[in-house]
């Protein structure tokens, strides 16, 4: 049987972050790959590959609650730059993105179910 | 009159995994710092263990503990040694232990960060017995084990 990954304990900076459930996307960093056609003319056409490193980074997405620890991690993360480490576990799973900055100007909802949206991005998972 | 320690440096037989600027990094020693009066409700429940798997010891025939420290110096891992032969639950002193370390800033990895649960969780097995058994016989049963004399193989069973 195959469980799907849900659960998964965040951990930034050693700290371990509780965040909205189901919040957490992220990409592993393999960048975008372009295919395009040329062709020698006649209808034959030779795949030209090519790979975009622009966006060879992970970027990661959760959401937290709007609360005054997470408004003042937020705010720790924000100022550490791009000097943040990321690691995701779950059960044999686990992910980790070295220097990671919160790119997002985040938002902070206030609001009785309000959540604070955060997007890091950094070096490809590993 | 005994001197009063207050940190012990463990360097660890693996490098532990943690966050640093960045970046993963290992780190290759502990600095472990004597707990605080307010640290107490800890403190107690790991003599306790320690003192339970005496108790069970001195019960048993000295064949069981003929292995562990006889006139050299006790070291870490012959405390947690004693624990296990005793059958006592190594597991809940461990958990304990990792309570009482990372909630009170009592121990740092490579003189700079904080332990905390995530690290801990890298530590290895084998570091993690040594050093509970290490932080036990420095600061919580050193003065227990300088008044009951501890010499395993001169003790008497009938």
């Amino acid at each position: 049987m195959s469980i799907s990954l849900a659960n998964p304990t965040l951990t930034i900076n050693n700290i371990a972050v509780y965040y909205m459930p189901n919040s957490i996307v992220y990409t592993e960093g393999y960048g975008e790959y372009n295919q395009r056609a040329q062709t020698s003319g006649n209808g034959a056409v030779d795949i030209v590959f090519s790979q975009n490193v622009e966006t060879k980074m992970s970027n990661f997405k959760f959401d937290v609650a709007n609360t005054l620890e997470n408004i003042d991690l937020a705010k720790n993360w924000k100022k550490n730059l791009n000097q943040n480490t990321i690691t995701i576990i779950d059960n044999s799973y686990s992910r980790t993105i070295t220097s990671a900055a919160l790119i997002s100007d985040f938002e902070v909802n206030l609001g009785s179910e309000g959540v604070i949206s955060l997007e890091f991005r950094g070096n490809s998972a590993v | 009159m005994a001197k009063v320690v207050k940190e012990f440096e463990y360097k660890l037989i693996e490098p532990v995994k943690y966050h640093k600027q960045g970046q993963e990094a290992l780190g290759y020693k502990m600095t472990l710092k004597a707990p605080s009066p307010a640290n107490r409700k800890h403190i107690l429940k790991l003599k306790q263990h320690f003192i339970e798997a005496m108790q069970i010891i001195s019960d048993k025939p000295r064949k069981a503990t003929d292995n562990i420290a006889s006139e050299r110096e006790l070291k870490g891992s012959d405390i947690t040694n004693m624990l296990l032969i005793a059958g006592v639950d190594v597991n809940e002193a461990i958990d304990i232990f990792k309570e009482l370390i990372c909630s009170s800033n009592l121990a740092h990895v490579d003189d700079s960060q904080a332990l905390t649960p995530f690290i801990f969780d890298n530590i290895s097995i084998e570091d993690l017995e040594n050093i509970l058994g290490e932080y036990l016989k420095v600061f919580i049963v050193s003065s227990w084990l300088e008044k009951s004399n501890t010499d395993l193989n001169g003790s008497s069973h009938n």
